[in-house]
């Protein structure tokens, strides 16, 4: 057998180096899966350091919770260490070149931070220096031009306590754009710390790190921090696998896990939560005396945490007073007009005579009775009010107030009232603690320096005014009931301003002299003996942490705070703890599994390897067709042949599938090397380091040796079957029957019959399902037509060779019909071209660029040619030229946003659901879809949730609710369920989807101007449905669903929302190659209901005409450059996406190209065999007078029609198998790139036959002659 | 008709001249048939190659019709070739991939015959008793019928030197006798001159006139 093998050796080395290359293509396909999915824990874990857990607020809390909570035992059994931080959006702009970069993160840190990366970087500020110091990654230096000393201006969001949606909160620039000037003290590489980030991304973050103080200080929130770090005693996971392959590394959690895989970290959020104070909570709990008032810095009190703080009460008995105060703009009588009054809404006053003062005070009227309880539409004024507007009992009073409507649009509104009584200011009705200190307002000496970041006209304020503000401040000028209040000024986030609590008589205590700084409440009605004009001083100590813990605390405050506290949970007010390393770990496995997708699309390779394999063994073994007829003669049983020839197959297998490996190893470091250039856009950044592993070595090797031996077997197997007598004479095939065999016939129309059906459903599927159909599709084709192929090789079929008008008219036909003569041969080597060219085409026709039509409004784009995002939330009216202006865009700029409309989406960051982030997306973006989106409806949707499904989901939904969430704390207002039913349409577009025949379940706000919407008109209205508690209606982008987030149209993907409630986001349309990969969209109601805490607007769509879209962009670029507003058109948007989609298919077109190589080698040993073969034949023409350029030119136009064949039949496989796609999609296929690849393919395949067949002519013809002696 | 002068052949092989012919003088006339036997390796197939152009003479000179063959260019060559030389080798070498009418009508589109050769074709054919058998494939045949049609092949174009390297040699003896029939009967009705190179004796015995190649010289048998 040796002996063979050496003296066979050109033949069996062609073998071998054709099962090296099978081999080496699907190992290397394997490799390069595992080296993806290993790089990406890599740069997970690297990115992380020791951080395992995070904690991101939406709101600030003590710095020293960190301190507090590594004290915890809890924390200590399973803990290290924790650390606070300031995690900011941002834009850095140099000081000197002007270089913008958006997207920055910057880091507010300490060393403690910098313990989890083993850091010791200095970022004090040197004796001198003028501006404090910054450390930026490489990246973002790179992108600013900057090097080290630079000054850098850097603006992010300041963190107010108030939320800048309600009446109190800044929505200016300057009340919400905080702005520093650093100096560049070093340049910190792109690892480590210095590519920190929480959310998996592959690509380089542009990152800022500053100290933690200096963020501090310039954000005013001195001791203050909105992130937590923590690293666990033991790893949640282990370091990746080794670059040298070495033996597998565990890769799970060692602790504890959930059924999700995650580690579970219950210990963490009970420490957290014994940890947390109230003030962690933006709570303030203060003691005025005779009772205690629970306020938030955010001035107002969610339903939760009122409800909360009611509940509590009552637990340890107190007696309690909600409060809601709010700003009147005008309280109006008669022509006579208040300006600026606070109201109060609280329930107070006694249907009957009331002895004591009680611990919040009476209200007493001016005739010295006592004030009865309000009913809705009554009102009690102050007296100086009733006086300034000579009001009595019984008139009716106008009270105008401001209302945040939708774009935080302040509007007005009035409500006319009835005077229930005139009150002194005494008492309840002198308590100044009713309202909270108003920023811009509080500190304000008199009304005219008022600064507030609502409207105000200053021009209203009287003399009178301004003598109340200084004698009473802010005192509340009228009072109406708690449900009137609660009517007038409920927002989302919340009705009540304050919750009181009425302390025991004996806990009674001076205020002044337990810390505060207030009268006791009977103190403050001995002030106002003057009817109605005494002072009562504010009980309060602004900025002191009065409301903590401390020996000051009367037993009812201690038992209320721990009662309080215990109610509270962490998740409830945005502590979500996120198990970051876990989840990035588990992210890492990646969206799209790169061994697969490569496996996938080297298959056709491996096939053509295979094949390749099959001809060359066969052929070898055709050549020694005497030898095995010998055997036969000899004795040998077929069976024993075949066993002798399989064995010098698998020694050539093994060595060639070992030297295979050798090649996988290249093709994958060769793969990866592409992926970090010229295939870069494809992962987004060059990460990616070889790993191997020994398991996918061993499976790559297995599968080819199987496959090659397949190959070989059926070779000899054939051959083996032909009489000795035969074979001692070189025949090598022998057709017992004329015409084609009926398996040839069966499986040519079967798998017609298969690709039709195929083709037909490829209609009617999409996502994965599509992919399948159309390798289904694909491969039918193809067998079948190499079928026909077959059978007309074999059937009587006669090109006509008798041309009579000369012989060059008949090389052509002549051609064809000795492609008959070998007909397996001829059929492999169209299989080889056809399989090549069908990777080739297919993978070409996906090929997208984009033009004007996404101009078009059933377009991905909408018919948007812009669009934006911000780093800094914007909450101006961006169509409103006021507001432009006050934005500060000139007068061209202004011109120029006159015929240009603008719809703003709020954002909730997350992970990139796109194809631009390979890891798999745990917290995907979130848009919410403005009601102006909504009703406009266009782009263009793949599909969207029928009637039935919609209305079985919403039933299934509600039901589900309800069995597992009885008393539910996350439904809001508008979330019952509801026999809701939705129209929908399959392959519609907005605007003009099939008709709906059920009726919606329609938003409960009424407000909502686009309630009437229907479904079977505008798809949009479909995210207006109310589908349950805790279910969402979203869209998401089709490619994103079917690819990176992997859910199909109905399913529903898990997330938390601001309160940790999970809620589900169930997908009722896909978008077709929209702008909106990156994120999922929801609408603004859903949005707000579940993600209050997320302000202003930071995605903006432009609709202005194309001719001005470059100075439109420039002109908001411009303005807007303090929120790092970031424009760009749609097309490169699409573009952008679509450049990875066109990388990945360039690579999978340059494994085609590897196949038609293999494709031409192949063409090439089959024509050099042939011509050999054929010598004696050749010669015998040349006897009869050919010469040898025409004999040429037959044999030169039978391998073209080879390779036209199997460009044909590859080329109308691909493009009948991509046709569902390209014509359910209105995908345009790019011809012209098609009809180049091809006529490149054809050259190649001629070039190199002709090489061959020089070669093959070169042989002498007349010895052939002789050989018959 | 054909002329031979002086004809000598000589290989190289390792670096040593071997004299295959050593003069060879032979005139041929019009109709007539001869044979050259001689044993293997003599030079009989080389010396029908000369005749047939196939390989040119190391020296000496070759006449066919008063021509010197040698003398054309490789067009003219093949030309000659085609419409005044046939041959019919031991292997019949016709393409399996084309039918027997098919593999006769071969030799005609090497050249514009300016018209169609079908019903000679047919009429060889039928003159070698394959008329039943035209559309059949040669994989289909015997091998006697097989040189037959090799045999109709080599006339298709009317030649006048009609060459023969052991037409009968993988034949039975049943089958050789069945084409040295043919072949004679065909000589007859064609008038070309036949050369046959056989060591079939039985073959050879059939030729009025038989020639032997010895130690590269050619002689004449009795």
């Amino acid at each position: 057998m040796l002996k063979a093998l050496i003296y066979y050796w050109r033949t069996n080395l062609a073998v071998l180096l054709g099962c090296a290359v099978a081999t080496a293509v699907l190992t290397g396909a394997l490799v390069v899966g595992d080296s993806v999915k290993a790089s990406l824990r890599s740069l997970a874990v690297e990115r992380l350091g020791d951080i395992d857990y995070a904690v991101v607020a939406p709101h600030l809390f003590r710095q020293a919770l960190a301190q507090d909570l590594a004290s915890e035992p809890q924390f200590q059994e399973g803990f290290e260490k924790a650390a606070p931080a300031l995690f900011l959006n941002g834009t850095a702009v140099h000081a000197e070149s002007d270089a913008r970069a958006s997207g920055v993160n910057v880091y507010g840190i300490d060393q403690s931070f910098q313990d989890f990366f083993a850091a010791d970087w200095d970022l004090s500020t040197p004796q001198g220096q003028f501006s404090p110091s910054i450390i930026v990654n490489e990246t973002l230096a790179r992108e600013l031009g900057a090097s080290e000393g630079d000054a850098l201006l850097l603006s992010f969001q300041q963190l107010s306590d108030i939320h800048p949606e309600t009446l109190l909160g800044g929505k200016d620039p300057d009340d919400v754009v905080q702005r520093i000037r650093l100096q560049v003290k070093r340049i910190v590489p792109d690892r480590g710390l210095g590519r920190f980030g929480l959310r998996p991304n592959q690509n380089l973050p542009r990152n800022a790190f500053v100290a933690l103080e200096v963020l501090q200080e310039r954000l005013e929130q001195p001791g203050r921090a909105n992130a937590l770090v923590m690293a666990s005693k033991q790893p949640v996971a282990a370091v990746p696998r080794s670059a040298s392959g070495g033996g597998p590394t565990q890769d799970d959690s060692e602790g504890a896990s959930t059924d999700s895989g995650l580690p579970d970290f219950t210990p963490l959020a009970q420490a957290l939560e014994s940890a947390a104070q109230l003030e962690d909570y933006a709570l303030k709990l203060q003691n005025h005396g005779s009772y205690l008032s629970l306020e938030s810095r955010e001035f107002v009190l969610s339903r939760r945490l009122s409800d909360a703080a009611i509940a509590a009460a009552q637990e340890v008995g107190l007696q309690v007073q909600p409060v809601l105060s709010y700003l009147a703009n005008k309280i109006e009588l008669d022509g006579r007009m208040i300006p600026y009054s606070t109201v109060t809404a609280v329930d107070a006053g006694h249907p009957g005579y009331q002895p004591e003062r009680g611990p919040f005070g009476r209200w007493t009227t001016v005739d010295w009775r006592h004030a009865k309880p309000l009913e809705m539409g009554q009102i009690y004024l102050n007296t100086w009010a009733a006086d300034d507007l000579a009001a009595e009992v019984g008139d009716e009073v106008r009270l105008t107030y401001y209302e945040v409507g939708e774009g935080d649009q302040l509007t007005e509104d009035t409500i006319t009232l009835t005077v229930q009584g005139v009150l002194r200011i005494s008492e309840l009705a002198a308590d100044r603690n009713l309202v909270a200190e108003y920023p811009g307002i509080a500190d304000a000496d008199n009304m005219a320096e008022w600064d507030p970041t609502f409207p105000v006209d200053l021009s209203l304020i009287r003399e009178e005014d301004e003598e109340y503000w200084d004698r009473y401040r802010s005192l509340p000028k009228a009072f109406v009931s708690l449900a009137q209040g609660q009517q007038l000024w409920t927002t989302r986030f919340g009705d009540l301003t304050a919750v009181r609590l009425a302390l025991p008589q004996e806990e009674w205590t001076d205020v002044d002299a337990a810390g505060g700084s207030s009268a006791r409440p009977g103190a403050s009605s001995s002030s106002d003996t003057s009817g109605g004009r005494g002072t009562t001083p504010r009980d309060t100590s602004a900025g002191q942490p009065s409301d903590e813990a401390s020996g000051a605390d009367t037993p009812s405050q201690q038992r209320y705070r721990q009662a309080l506290t215990s109610r509270l949970r962490p998740e409830s007010f945005g502590f979500n703890i996120q198990p970051v390393k876990s989840t990035a770990l588990q992210a890492s496995s990646g969206a799209t599994d790169f061994g697969q997708l490569f496996l996938g699309f080297s298959f056709f390779l491996i096939i053509s390897a295979a094949l390749l394999v099959g001809l060359l063994f066969r052929l070898g073994a055709e050549q020694r067709a005497p030898e095995i007829g010998t055997l036969l003669a000899v004795g040998y049983t077929p069976g024993k042949v075949q066993r002798r020839f399989l064995g010098e197959g698998l020694i050539i297998a093994v060595l060639g599938g070992a030297l295979g490996l050798a090649g996988a190893l290249g093709y994958a470091w060769l793969m990866l090397a592409g992926l970090r250039t010229w295939w870069v856009e494809a992962v987004g950044s060059p990460f990616l380091t070889l790993h191997v592993h020994n398991l996918s070595l061993g499976i790559g090797f297995a599968i080819s040796l199987l496959v090659v031996i397949l190959s070989i077997w059926q070779a000899v197997r054939r051959m083996s079957k032909l009489p000795a007598p035969a074979l001692l004479r070189g025949v090598t095939s022998i057709h017992k029957q004329k015409g084609p065999s009926l398996s040839a016939k069966l499986t040519a129309w079967i798998f017609l019959l298969l690709a039709v059906l195929l083709l037909a459903g490829s209609f009617f599927v999409e996502g994965m399902a599509a992919t399948g159909m159309f390798f289904g599709v694909g491969a039918c084709l193809l067998i079948s037509g190499l079928g026909f192929f077959a059978i007309w090789c074999r059937s009587d079929y006669r090109t006509k060779v008798l041309g009579s008008d000369g012989s060059e008219r008949i090389t052509i036909p002549l051609a064809l019909r000795n492609t008959s003569r070998a007909p397996g041969r001829s059929l492999l080597s169209a299989s080889l071209v056809a399989v090549a060219c069908f990777m080739i085409v297919a993978v070409g026709s996906f090929h997208q660029d984009f033009g004007e039509e996404v101009l078009q409004r059933d377009s991905g784009a909408g018919g948007f040619p812009l669009l934006a995002q911000s780093d800094i939330p914007i909450h101006r009216d961006l169509n409103n030229e006021d507001t432009l202006f006050d934005l500060g865009f000139s007068d061209p700029q202004l011109d120029l946003m006159d015929n240009s409309t603008v719809y703003s989406l709020r954002l909730r960051p997350g992970e990139d659901a796109s194809c631009l982030n390979l890891y798999k997306p745990q917290r995907p973006r979130i848009l919410g879809v403005p009601d102006s989106l909504i009703e406009r409806g266009g782009f263009s949707f793949q599909a969207v949730m029928e009637d039935d499904e919609l209305g079985a989901s919403a039933n299934a939904s509600s039901a589900q609710a309800q069995a597992s969430q009885p008393s539910s704390e996350g439904g809001s207002g508008g979330e019952q369920a509801s026999q809701s039913s939705a129209a929908g349409a399959q392959n519609g577009t907005a605007g003009n989807a099939a008709p709906a025949s059920a009726a919606l379940s329609r938003p409960a706000s009424a407000s909502s101007p686009s309630g009437s919407l229907d479904p079977s008109d505008n798809p949009w209205a479909l995210l207006q449905l109310d589908l349950g508690p805790g279910v969402i209606p979203a869209f998401a982008d089709a490619n994103s669903a079917t690819w990176i987030l992997k859910v199909p149209l109905g399913g529903e993907i898990p997330l938390e929302d601001d309160q940790g409630n999970e809620i589900r986001l169930k997908i009722v349309g896909l978008l077709q190659t929209s702008i909106f990969q990156s994120e999922l969209l929801i609408s603004e109601r859903h949005f707000l209901d579940r993600f209050p805490s997320r302000d202003g607007h930071q995605y903006f769509l432009i609709d202005t005409p194309v001719e001005q879209q470059d100075q439109v962009s420039t002109a908001m670029e411009s303005a807007l450059a303090p929120y790092g507003f970031d424009a760009t058109t749609t097309v490169q948007k699409l573009a952008d996406y679509h450049a990875v989609q066109n990388t990945y298919l360039s690579t999978f077109q340059t494994l085609g190209g590897l196949g038609l190589l293999l494709g031409t080698i192949g063409l090439a040993v089959i024509l050099t065999r042939n011509v050999l073969e054929r010598r004696k034949e050749l010669a015998t023409l040349r006897a009869f007078g050919f010469r040898p350029g025409f004999l040429g030119r037959v044999i030169f136009n039978e391998t073209a029609f080879l390779l036209i064949l199997g460009l044909a039949l590859g080329t109308l496989s691909a493009l009948l198998a991509v046709a569902p796609q390209a014509i359910t999609h209105a995908q345009s296929i790019p011809w012209l790139d098609l009809l180049l690849t091809l006529v490149a393919i054809f050259a190649v395949g001629l070039l190199a036959s002709t090489a061959a067949l020089r070669q093959a002519l070169k042989t002498p013809l007349l010895p052939a002659l002789k050989e018959d002696r | 008709m054909l002329k031979l002068t002086g004809l000598k052949k000589n290989y190289e092989s390792e670096g040593n001249v071997v004299e295959v012919l050593r003069g060879i003088d032979l005139e041929v006339d019009e109709g007539q048939a001869l044979a050259v036997v001689g044993p293997s390796g003599c030079g009989k197939s080389t010396l029908l190659h000369i005749i047939g152009t196939l390989d040119e003479p190391t020296e000496g000179q070759v006449e066919i019709n008063q021509r010197n063959p040698f003398m054309l260019s490789d067009k003219e060559l093949a030309k000659f070739r085609n419409s005044v030389v046939g041959f019919v080798f031991q292997d019949h070498h016709l393409l399996p991939q084309l039918s027997v009418v098919e593999n006769v009508l071969m030799p005609t589109l090497a050249f514009s015959s300016g018209g169609s050769q079908l019903q000679r074709a047919h009429e060889l054919l039928k003159k070698v008793g394959l008329e039943k058998r035209i559309q059949h494939r040669p994989a289909q045949l015997s091998g006697g019928e097989r040189q037959r049609v090799a045999v109709a092949r080599a006339l298709i174009n009317r030649p006048s030197l009609l060459l023969c390297d052991e037409p009968t040699g993988s034949l039975d003896s049943k089958n050789a006798e069945a084409v040295a029939d043919v072949l004679f009967e065909l000589h007859r009705d064609q008038k070309t001159v036949l050369i046959c190179v056989t060591h079939s004796r039985e073959l050879a015995d059939r030729f009025p006139v038989q020639y032997e190649l010895r130690d590269g010289k050619c002689v004449q048998l009795q």
